[in-house]
Protein backbone atom coordinates (compact mmCIF):
# COMPACT_ATOMS: atom_id res chain seq x y z
CA UNK A 1 0.00 0.00 0.00
CA UNK A 2 1.25 3.70 -1.37
CA UNK A 3 1.83 6.15 1.47
CA UNK A 4 -0.28 9.27 0.77
CA UNK A 5 1.65 12.16 -0.63
CA UNK A 6 1.64 15.30 1.79
CA UNK A 7 0.48 18.07 1.53
CA UNK A 8 2.66 20.79 -0.19
CA UNK A 9 3.91 24.06 0.59
CA UNK A 10 6.31 25.74 -2.26
CA UNK A 11 8.48 28.39 -0.98
CA UNK A 12 9.91 31.19 -3.54
CA UNK A 13 12.77 32.89 -2.44
CA UNK A 14 15.06 35.23 -3.59
CA UNK A 15 18.75 35.79 -2.08
CA UNK A 16 18.33 39.55 -2.77
CA UNK A 17 15.09 39.97 -0.87
CA UNK A 18 16.09 41.36 2.66
CA UNK A 19 12.17 39.68 3.89
CA UNK A 20 12.89 35.88 2.06
CA UNK A 21 15.69 36.49 4.52
CA UNK A 22 13.50 37.30 7.25
CA UNK A 23 11.00 34.53 6.35
CA UNK A 24 13.51 31.64 5.47
CA UNK A 25 13.89 30.39 8.83
CA UNK A 26 10.11 30.34 9.49
CA UNK A 27 8.94 28.75 6.27
CA UNK A 28 11.91 26.19 6.83
CA UNK A 29 10.28 25.22 10.14
CA UNK A 30 6.85 24.65 8.99
CA UNK A 31 7.43 20.98 8.22
CA UNK A 32 8.69 20.41 11.44
CA UNK A 33 5.43 21.78 12.84
CA UNK A 34 2.99 20.12 10.21
CA UNK A 35 2.78 17.21 8.47
CA UNK A 36 3.51 19.00 5.21
CA UNK A 37 6.38 18.55 2.21
CA UNK A 38 8.26 22.07 1.98
CA UNK A 39 9.37 22.63 -1.57
CA UNK A 40 11.75 25.18 -2.08
CA UNK A 41 11.84 27.48 -5.28
CA UNK A 42 14.56 30.09 -6.04
CA UNK A 43 13.64 32.49 -8.40
CA UNK A 44 16.21 35.46 -10.08
CA UNK A 45 15.87 38.88 -8.05
CA UNK A 46 12.64 40.67 -9.30
CA UNK A 47 14.42 43.84 -11.15
CA UNK A 48 16.20 41.11 -13.63
CA UNK A 49 12.60 39.86 -14.53
CA UNK A 50 11.38 43.70 -15.21
CA UNK A 51 9.78 44.60 -12.22
CA UNK A 52 10.67 48.26 -11.46
CA UNK A 53 12.66 49.25 -8.46
CA UNK A 54 12.52 53.37 -8.01
CA UNK A 55 14.81 54.57 -5.62
CA UNK A 56 12.38 55.62 -2.82
CA UNK A 57 10.60 51.87 -2.98
CA UNK A 58 14.33 50.50 -2.72
CA UNK A 59 15.10 53.08 0.17
CA UNK A 60 11.60 51.98 1.72
CA UNK A 61 12.62 48.22 1.54
CA UNK A 62 15.92 48.72 2.86
CA UNK A 63 14.32 50.93 5.79
CA UNK A 64 11.05 48.85 6.45
CA UNK A 65 13.15 45.44 6.13
CA UNK A 66 15.55 46.80 9.19
CA UNK A 67 12.99 47.33 11.61
CA UNK A 68 11.37 44.09 10.90
CA UNK A 69 14.50 42.46 11.35
CA UNK A 70 15.02 44.02 14.83
CA UNK A 71 11.80 43.03 15.66
CA UNK A 72 12.57 39.23 14.56
CA UNK A 73 15.92 39.46 16.19
CA UNK A 74 17.76 39.15 12.92
CA UNK A 75 19.47 42.25 12.26
CA UNK A 76 20.34 43.89 9.02
CA UNK A 77 23.54 45.56 10.12
CA UNK A 78 25.59 43.98 7.56
CA UNK A 79 24.96 43.76 3.72
CA UNK A 80 26.38 42.96 0.58
CA UNK A 81 23.56 43.18 -2.41
CA UNK A 82 24.09 40.19 -4.46
CA UNK A 83 22.05 40.99 -6.88
CA UNK A 84 23.70 39.93 -10.27
CA UNK A 85 26.26 37.04 -10.68
CA UNK A 86 26.05 36.75 -6.42
CA UNK A 87 22.19 35.92 -6.53
CA UNK A 88 22.36 33.33 -9.60
CA UNK A 89 25.41 31.76 -8.04
CA UNK A 90 23.57 31.08 -5.14
CA UNK A 91 20.40 30.01 -6.97
CA UNK A 92 23.00 27.27 -8.65
CA UNK A 93 24.15 26.07 -5.42
CA UNK A 94 20.84 25.91 -3.89
CA UNK A 95 18.85 23.67 -6.53
CA UNK A 96 21.87 21.12 -6.06
CA UNK A 97 21.60 21.64 -2.15
CA UNK A 98 18.29 20.81 -2.86
CA UNK A 99 19.23 17.50 -4.44
CA UNK A 100 21.48 17.01 -1.44
CA UNK A 101 19.16 17.31 1.09
CA UNK A 102 20.93 20.61 2.64
CA UNK A 103 18.90 23.51 1.23
CA UNK A 104 17.96 24.56 4.44
CA UNK A 105 21.27 25.05 5.83
CA UNK A 106 22.78 26.86 2.78
CA UNK A 107 19.97 28.90 2.11
CA UNK A 108 19.97 30.16 5.58
CA UNK A 109 23.50 30.02 6.21
CA UNK A 110 23.72 32.00 2.67
CA UNK A 111 21.33 34.84 3.23
CA UNK A 112 22.37 35.41 6.91
CA UNK A 113 25.81 35.74 5.47
CA UNK A 114 24.19 38.46 2.58
CA UNK A 115 21.98 40.41 4.84
CA UNK A 116 23.73 40.48 8.24
CA UNK A 117 27.40 39.74 7.45
CA UNK A 118 28.06 41.87 4.58
CA UNK A 119 29.59 38.77 2.78
CA UNK A 120 30.45 39.24 -1.08
CA UNK A 121 28.63 35.53 -2.84
CA UNK A 122 30.41 36.82 -5.83
CA UNK A 123 33.81 35.76 -4.02
CA UNK A 124 34.62 31.79 -4.46
CA UNK A 125 36.39 31.87 -1.16
CA UNK A 126 32.87 33.13 0.41
CA UNK A 127 30.95 30.82 -1.49
CA UNK A 128 33.13 27.70 -0.53
CA UNK A 129 33.16 28.44 3.49
CA UNK A 130 29.05 28.57 3.05
CA UNK A 131 28.74 25.31 0.86
CA UNK A 132 30.90 23.80 2.87
CA UNK A 133 29.24 24.62 5.79
CA UNK A 134 26.21 23.02 4.38
CA UNK A 135 27.93 20.27 3.79
CA UNK A 136 28.91 20.93 0.03
CA UNK A 137 32.02 20.16 -1.57
CA UNK A 138 34.01 22.74 -3.64
CA UNK A 139 34.21 20.62 -6.38
CA UNK A 140 30.44 20.15 -6.48
CA UNK A 141 29.58 24.08 -6.10
CA UNK A 142 31.49 24.58 -8.96
CA UNK A 143 29.78 21.93 -10.80
CA UNK A 144 26.83 23.23 -10.20
CA UNK A 145 27.52 27.04 -11.17
CA UNK A 146 28.03 25.53 -14.68
CA UNK A 147 25.30 23.07 -14.71
CA UNK A 148 22.54 24.04 -17.70
CA UNK A 149 20.24 21.41 -15.71
CA UNK A 150 20.07 23.49 -12.94
CA UNK A 151 20.31 26.78 -14.67
CA UNK A 152 17.14 26.06 -16.36
CA UNK A 153 15.84 24.50 -12.91
CA UNK A 154 16.01 28.14 -11.90
CA UNK A 155 14.21 29.60 -14.58
CA UNK A 156 11.75 27.44 -13.93
CA UNK A 157 11.10 28.39 -10.63
CA UNK A 158 10.59 31.73 -12.23
CA UNK A 159 7.91 30.46 -14.98
CA UNK A 160 5.75 29.01 -12.00
CA UNK A 161 5.94 31.94 -10.06
CA UNK A 162 4.14 33.68 -13.09
CA UNK A 163 2.05 30.49 -14.06
CA UNK A 164 0.73 30.85 -10.14
CA UNK A 165 0.01 34.44 -10.91
CA UNK A 166 2.40 36.25 -8.53
CA UNK A 167 5.63 38.31 -9.12
CA UNK A 168 7.32 38.72 -5.50
CA UNK A 169 8.99 37.16 -3.36
CA UNK A 170 8.64 35.72 -0.36
CA UNK A 171 5.83 33.97 -1.42
CA UNK A 172 4.25 30.57 -0.18
CA UNK A 173 1.60 28.45 -2.20
CA UNK A 174 -0.97 25.79 -0.38
CA UNK A 175 -3.45 24.39 -2.26
CA UNK A 176 -5.01 27.28 -4.37
CA UNK A 177 -3.60 30.34 -2.34
CA UNK A 178 -0.79 32.08 -2.28
CA UNK A 179 0.96 34.05 0.60
CA UNK A 180 2.81 36.97 -0.04
CA UNK A 181 5.26 38.45 2.17
CA UNK A 182 7.25 37.24 5.52
CA UNK A 183 4.68 38.73 7.36
CA UNK A 184 1.98 36.54 6.11
CA UNK A 185 3.35 33.49 7.35
CA UNK A 186 0.40 33.36 10.30
CA UNK A 187 -2.03 32.98 7.27
CA UNK A 188 -0.40 30.41 6.23
CA UNK A 189 -0.63 28.23 9.26
CA UNK A 190 -3.99 29.12 9.42
CA UNK A 191 -4.80 27.74 6.05
CA UNK A 192 -3.03 24.47 7.32
CA UNK A 193 -5.25 24.45 10.16
CA UNK A 194 -8.16 25.07 8.24
CA UNK A 195 -7.15 22.16 5.64
CA UNK A 196 -6.55 19.74 8.58
CA UNK A 197 -2.76 19.34 7.77
CA UNK A 198 -1.65 17.86 11.04
CA UNK A 199 0.46 19.84 13.80
CA UNK A 200 2.70 19.29 16.58
CA UNK A 201 5.48 16.79 15.10
CA UNK A 202 7.88 18.26 16.82
CA UNK B 1 33.18 38.52 -10.90
CA UNK B 2 36.66 37.03 -10.00
CA UNK B 3 39.50 39.29 -11.02
CA UNK B 4 37.60 42.43 -11.30
CA UNK B 5 39.55 45.46 -12.35
CA UNK B 6 40.13 46.93 -8.42
CA UNK B 7 38.38 50.41 -9.67
CA UNK B 8 35.18 47.84 -10.86
CA UNK B 9 35.45 45.93 -7.40
CA UNK B 10 35.83 48.96 -5.31
CA UNK B 11 32.99 50.67 -7.12
CA UNK B 12 30.84 47.20 -6.48
CA UNK B 13 31.94 47.15 -2.82
CA UNK B 14 30.74 51.06 -2.31
CA UNK B 15 27.18 50.71 -3.90
CA UNK B 16 26.64 46.84 -2.71
CA UNK B 17 27.56 47.25 0.75
CA UNK B 18 29.16 50.63 2.08
CA UNK B 19 26.07 52.93 0.40
CA UNK B 20 23.15 50.79 2.24
CA UNK B 21 24.78 50.25 4.82
CA UNK B 22 25.61 54.47 5.04
CA UNK B 23 21.43 55.02 4.24
CA UNK B 24 20.60 52.60 7.12
CA UNK B 25 22.78 53.92 9.60
CA UNK B 26 21.52 57.46 9.10
CA UNK B 27 17.96 55.77 9.16
CA UNK B 28 18.90 55.06 12.86
CA UNK B 29 20.24 57.88 13.41
CA UNK B 30 17.71 59.98 12.22
CA UNK B 31 15.29 57.91 14.78
CA UNK B 32 17.45 58.41 17.01
CA UNK B 33 17.15 62.22 16.58
CA UNK B 34 13.73 61.86 16.55
CA UNK B 35 13.86 60.56 20.12
CA UNK B 36 15.58 63.32 21.55
CA UNK B 37 13.54 65.77 19.74
CA UNK B 38 10.23 64.07 21.24
CA UNK B 39 12.14 64.37 24.44
CA UNK B 40 12.58 67.88 23.66
CA UNK B 41 8.91 68.53 23.35
CA UNK B 42 8.71 67.80 19.88
CA UNK B 43 5.18 66.07 19.03
CA UNK B 44 4.85 62.91 16.79
CA UNK B 45 2.29 63.24 14.34
CA UNK B 46 0.63 60.91 11.78
CA UNK B 47 -0.26 61.61 8.06
CA UNK B 48 -2.06 58.39 5.92
CA UNK B 49 -2.18 58.76 2.39
CA UNK B 50 -4.92 56.36 1.09
CA UNK B 51 -7.18 55.56 -1.84
CA UNK B 52 -10.74 54.81 -2.03
CA UNK B 53 -9.68 51.97 -4.93
CA UNK B 54 -7.51 50.38 -2.82
CA UNK B 55 -8.82 47.44 -0.55
CA UNK B 56 -5.92 47.62 1.77
CA UNK B 57 -7.45 51.51 3.10
CA UNK B 58 -10.51 49.33 4.51
CA UNK B 59 -7.58 47.35 6.97
CA UNK B 60 -5.59 51.25 7.17
CA UNK B 61 -8.00 53.54 7.79
CA UNK B 62 -9.87 52.67 10.89
CA UNK B 63 -6.69 50.55 11.82
CA UNK B 64 -4.69 53.86 12.21
CA UNK B 65 -7.75 56.06 13.54
CA UNK B 66 -7.77 53.60 16.24
CA UNK B 67 -3.35 53.94 16.55
CA UNK B 68 -3.58 57.63 16.39
CA UNK B 69 -6.25 57.60 19.82
CA UNK B 70 -4.63 55.17 21.92
CA UNK B 71 -1.58 56.75 21.34
CA UNK B 72 -3.30 60.38 21.91
CA UNK B 73 -1.37 62.06 18.45
CA UNK B 74 -2.80 63.87 15.88
CA UNK B 75 -3.63 62.19 12.76
CA UNK B 76 -4.24 63.95 8.89
CA UNK B 77 -5.89 61.86 6.41
CA UNK B 78 -4.52 62.82 2.76
CA UNK B 79 -6.50 60.59 -0.16
CA UNK B 80 -5.06 60.59 -3.49
CA UNK B 81 -6.53 58.70 -6.82
CA UNK B 82 -3.08 58.21 -8.46
CA UNK B 83 -1.31 55.95 -6.80
CA UNK B 84 1.90 52.82 -8.27
CA UNK B 85 4.81 52.81 -9.67
CA UNK B 86 4.21 53.72 -13.81
CA UNK B 87 5.13 51.12 -15.79
CA UNK B 88 4.90 48.49 -13.35
CA UNK B 89 3.95 45.40 -15.97
CA UNK B 90 2.20 43.75 -12.60
CA UNK B 91 0.15 46.11 -11.69
CA UNK B 92 -3.11 44.12 -12.46
CA UNK B 93 -1.54 41.05 -10.46
CA UNK B 94 -0.74 43.25 -7.69
CA UNK B 95 -4.37 44.76 -7.50
CA UNK B 96 -5.61 41.12 -7.86
CA UNK B 97 -3.13 39.52 -4.58
CA UNK B 98 -4.54 43.04 -2.84
CA UNK B 99 -8.28 41.85 -2.76
CA UNK B 100 -7.12 38.21 -1.78
CA UNK B 101 -4.53 39.77 0.93
CA UNK B 102 -6.82 42.49 2.15
CA UNK B 103 -9.64 39.56 3.05
CA UNK B 104 -6.92 37.54 4.84
CA UNK B 105 -6.71 40.62 7.26
CA UNK B 106 -10.02 41.71 8.01
CA UNK B 107 -10.44 37.81 8.43
CA UNK B 108 -8.17 38.31 11.38
CA UNK B 109 -10.30 41.22 12.90
CA UNK B 110 -13.34 39.02 12.25
CA UNK B 111 -14.45 41.17 9.28
CA UNK B 112 -15.27 40.23 5.43
CA UNK B 113 -14.66 41.85 2.37
CA UNK B 114 -17.82 41.89 0.54
CA UNK B 115 -15.98 43.18 -2.81
CA UNK B 116 -14.49 40.52 -4.83
CA UNK B 117 -14.23 43.04 -7.84
CA UNK B 118 -11.27 45.31 -8.45
CA UNK B 119 -12.58 48.96 -8.81
CA UNK B 120 -10.86 51.53 -11.43
CA UNK B 121 -9.01 54.91 -9.54
CA UNK B 122 -11.15 57.36 -11.38
CA UNK B 123 -14.66 55.96 -10.75
CA UNK B 124 -14.03 56.50 -7.15
CA UNK B 125 -12.34 59.90 -7.68
CA UNK B 126 -15.12 61.74 -6.38
CA UNK B 127 -15.12 59.86 -2.79
CA UNK B 128 -11.49 61.46 -2.44
CA UNK B 129 -12.61 65.16 -3.37
CA UNK B 130 -15.60 64.47 -0.55
CA UNK B 131 -13.48 63.40 1.89
CA UNK B 132 -11.73 66.56 1.63
CA UNK B 133 -14.57 68.40 1.49
CA UNK B 134 -15.94 66.64 4.67
CA UNK B 135 -12.90 67.94 6.42
CA UNK B 136 -13.83 71.32 6.47
CA UNK B 137 -16.49 70.12 9.16
CA UNK B 138 -13.93 67.88 10.98
CA UNK B 139 -15.75 64.39 9.57
CA UNK B 140 -13.28 63.26 7.13
CA UNK B 141 -11.91 60.56 9.69
CA UNK B 142 -15.69 59.18 10.08
CA UNK B 143 -16.70 59.72 6.70
CA UNK B 144 -13.29 57.98 4.89
CA UNK B 145 -14.16 55.19 7.56
CA UNK B 146 -18.05 54.94 7.05
CA UNK B 147 -17.52 54.83 2.99
CA UNK B 148 -14.35 52.31 2.87
CA UNK B 149 -16.50 49.90 4.93
CA UNK B 150 -19.44 50.65 2.66
CA UNK B 151 -17.09 50.26 -0.60
CA UNK B 152 -15.17 46.92 0.71
CA UNK B 153 -17.25 45.42 3.27
CA UNK B 154 -20.64 45.85 2.44
CA UNK B 155 -19.92 46.27 -1.77
CA UNK B 156 -22.10 49.39 -1.59
CA UNK B 157 -22.83 50.55 -5.65
CA UNK B 158 -20.93 53.36 -6.57
CA UNK B 159 -22.05 54.36 -10.03
CA UNK B 160 -25.31 55.15 -8.30
CA UNK B 161 -23.97 56.79 -5.56
CA UNK B 162 -27.56 56.97 -3.63
CA UNK B 163 -26.12 54.95 -0.37
CA UNK B 164 -22.73 56.61 -0.29
CA UNK B 165 -24.09 60.06 -0.54
CA UNK B 166 -26.61 59.07 2.16
CA UNK B 167 -23.93 58.58 4.52
CA UNK B 168 -21.90 61.95 3.60
CA UNK B 169 -25.07 63.38 4.56
CA UNK B 170 -25.24 61.23 7.95
CA UNK B 171 -22.00 61.81 8.90
CA UNK B 172 -20.73 65.45 7.44
CA UNK B 173 -24.86 66.78 7.91
CA UNK B 174 -25.06 67.86 4.74
CA UNK B 175 -25.49 66.97 0.89
CA UNK B 176 -21.96 66.05 -0.77
CA UNK B 177 -20.33 68.97 -2.97
CA UNK B 178 -21.78 69.51 -6.33
CA UNK B 179 -18.57 71.20 -7.50
CA UNK B 180 -15.47 69.12 -6.99
CA UNK B 181 -13.05 70.98 -8.63
CA UNK B 182 -11.30 72.82 -5.73
CA UNK B 183 -10.96 69.05 -3.68
CA UNK B 184 -9.87 68.18 -6.58
CA UNK B 185 -7.02 70.23 -6.19
CA UNK B 186 -6.45 69.53 -3.16
CA UNK B 187 -6.30 65.39 -3.94
CA UNK B 188 -3.63 66.00 -6.30
CA UNK B 189 -1.51 68.07 -3.76
CA UNK B 190 -1.33 65.48 -1.76
CA UNK B 191 -0.49 62.87 -4.78
CA UNK B 192 2.35 65.38 -5.02
CA UNK B 193 2.98 65.46 -1.34
CA UNK B 194 3.03 61.65 -1.26
CA UNK B 195 5.80 61.29 -4.15
CA UNK B 196 7.35 64.76 -2.97
CA UNK B 197 7.77 63.04 0.78
CA UNK B 198 9.29 60.13 -0.79
CA UNK B 199 6.55 57.36 -1.05
CA UNK B 200 4.31 55.74 -4.24
CA UNK B 201 2.12 53.45 -2.64
CA UNK B 202 -0.91 53.24 -0.41
CA UNK B 203 -2.04 52.99 2.68
CA UNK B 204 1.23 54.66 3.30
CA UNK B 205 2.06 56.16 6.94
CA UNK B 206 4.42 58.65 7.77
CA UNK B 207 5.44 59.51 11.60
CA UNK B 208 8.25 61.48 12.43
CA UNK B 209 9.86 60.87 8.56
CA UNK B 210 9.50 57.12 8.58
CA UNK B 211 7.32 55.65 6.16
CA UNK B 212 5.23 52.50 6.43
CA UNK B 213 2.55 50.57 5.04
CA UNK B 214 -0.14 51.05 7.11
CA UNK B 215 -2.03 48.08 6.40
CA UNK B 216 0.70 45.69 8.04
CA UNK B 217 2.68 47.72 10.27
CA UNK B 218 0.17 49.14 13.01
CA UNK B 219 2.62 47.72 15.51
CA UNK B 220 5.18 48.93 14.48
CA UNK B 221 4.10 52.10 13.83
CA UNK B 222 2.74 51.96 17.58
CA UNK B 223 6.18 51.07 18.84
CA UNK B 224 7.40 53.79 17.21
CA UNK B 225 5.14 56.57 18.91
CA UNK B 226 5.62 54.87 22.07
CA UNK B 227 10.04 55.57 21.48
CA UNK B 228 8.49 58.89 20.79
CA UNK B 229 7.14 59.52 24.56
CA UNK B 230 3.57 58.82 22.89
CA UNK B 231 2.90 55.58 24.59
CA UNK B 232 -0.77 53.99 24.32
CA UNK B 233 -2.73 55.34 27.16
CA UNK B 234 -4.78 52.22 29.35
CA UNK B 235 -7.84 51.63 28.40
CA UNK B 236 -9.51 52.30 31.63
Amino acid sequence: MSERPLPQVEFFFSFRSPYSYLAAPRVFDLPRRFEIELVYRGVRPMVTRGVPLPTAKRLHILFDAAREGRRLGMPLDGMFDPLGDGAQRCLYVAERAVELGCVEKFVLATSRAIWSEGQDVTRHDVLRRLAEQAGIAWDVVRAALTDPVLHARVEQNAARLGELGHWGVPTCRFGEELFWGQDRLVDVETALRDAGVREGLR
Amino acid sequence: MQGSPPVGRARLILTRSVLPRMAQRAFWLRRRAQVIAAKLGARPTIELYFAFDDPYGAVAVPGVIDLARRHGVELTLAPVVVHGLEGDPDQPLRVAASLIDTARLLRRQGRVLARSEPIAPRDVAFLAAWTEAARVRGKELELATDILAAVWERSEPIVERGALAAIYQRVVGEAPPRDRASWDRIVTRNEQQLRARGHWETPAARIAGEWFFAHERIETMGELLTSLGKPARSAS
